[in-house]
């Protein structure tokens, strides 16, 4: 059964882009435009993994992370930031929200989906890329 | 159209802004005189030059006072213009925005099946995962750009509030109006401009027909 993660980005190509990447990862992806869309996404559901932006509109992502993290199904749901902002100062807001990972935008698919694997702790077959290096 | 033709026409500075305070000043200064001629001595005398001072001051004040209104009426002349071209700005952006995106979600689209295609033909090879890997990083570049486009038009569109305040407390020059009007007419003619990009490319969904009317060939052997 293939694992459900949740993409929460107001950039529709990052969301097709992240999504494309999952799928290709053997995992069912449903999205979310702003963190109010994403938390409506997981009524009546569990997901295995939710990768989210930080800057979006309606819903910023840490204010999202931090409604996630008050839900009983999902307080140790694996959260993956994926956003522009590299500063300590936010990394270290997103870790206190309770983000699971950090990623910096633009991202290396391979490397998305090994974090993501990682998270998860399903084994994560490199591409040729990765093991030529 | 030259860009000459394109230029609104300049205010004229020359006319006077306030003619009734210099009026009066100068009505003060002929009291004062009048006072010291006619009145009885020491009376005339004695209120003549307050008459005088009072009128000094008073011209001062009108030329500070003419001074301020004819810069704000010129910061108006200048910027007024702008304000109700902001909005036409702003949606120019949104659609460049909104062309940007489509087109990269039509290439991600596209090489999304380039890439299984040539996977499925190639193998696993790690010059072909890498070549993939780069141009996946690279059309992520649009959600950047866009970043910048949402950030640009809440300035201009802070910007437009703010000015659109403050002129509307400036005293109106009526050259101003001739500017909006020439203004308007630019932006109309950049509004009708902006469409033909995406006739020639992209995000259009035009007909064949249309398409052919955008290619013109020169030698006649060969046709469309």
């Amino acid at each position: 059964m293939s694992k459900l993660a949740l993409v929460v980005d107001d950039s529709t190509t990052m969301r097709r882009m992240v999504g494309m990447t999952l799928r290709e990862a053997g995992f069912e992806v449903i999205e979310g435009a702003n963190g109010q869309e994403g938390l409506s996404r997981l009524d009546g559901r569990t997901v295995d993994i939710i990768v989210t932006d930080v800057h979006m509109p309606v819903m910023d992502g840490l204010t999202m992370v931090q409604a996630v993290r008050k839900r009983s199904d999902h307080r140790f749901t694996p959260i993956l930031i994926l956003t522009t902002e590299f500063s300590d100062e936010m990394k270290r807001r997103g870790k206190e929200a309770g983000a699971s990972g950090w990623i910096v935008k633009p991202f290396n698919p391979h490397q998305l989906r090994e974090v993501v694997c990682r998270l998860l702790r399903l084994p994560y077959d490199p591409p040729a890329e990765a093991k030529a290096v | 159209m030259s860009r000459k033709d394109e230029l609104p026409p300049r205010p004229s500075s020359k006319r006077a802004l306030i003619a009734w305070p210099q009026l009066s000043a100068l009505l003060l200064a002929a009291l004062g005189v009048a006072l010291a001629a006619l009145c009885p001595w020491p009376a005339g005398i004695t209120l003549a030059p307050f008459c005088g001072v009072l009128a000094l001051t008073c011209w001062i004040e009108v030329r500070r006072a003419s001074r301020a209104a004819k810069l704000a009426a010129e910061c108006r002349s200048l910027l007024g213009p702008y304000v109700p071209a902001l909005p036409a700005v702003v949606s120019q952006l949104r659609e460049a925005a909104s062309q940007l995106e489509g087109a990269v979600l039509q290439a991600c689209d596209g090489f999304h099946g380039i890439g299984v295609k040539a996977r499925a033909v190639v193998g696993e090879d790690a010059e072909l995962e890498r070549e993939i890997t780069r141009i996946q990083v690279a059309l992520q570049f649009q959600d950047i750009v866009n970043q910048r486009i949402e950030h640009a038009i809440h300035t201009l569109t802070d910007l437009e509030e703010n000015l659109g305040a403050c002129l509307k407390q400036m005293p109106i020059d009526p050259d101003a109006q001739s500017r909006l009007d020439a203004q308007s007419h630019r932006v109309y003619i950049r509004a009708t401009e902006r469409r033909l990009p995406s006739r020639h490319g992209g995000m259009a969904k035009s007909s064949n027909k249309e398409s052919k009317d955008n290619i013109e060939i020169f030698v006649s052997e060969v046709g469309l």
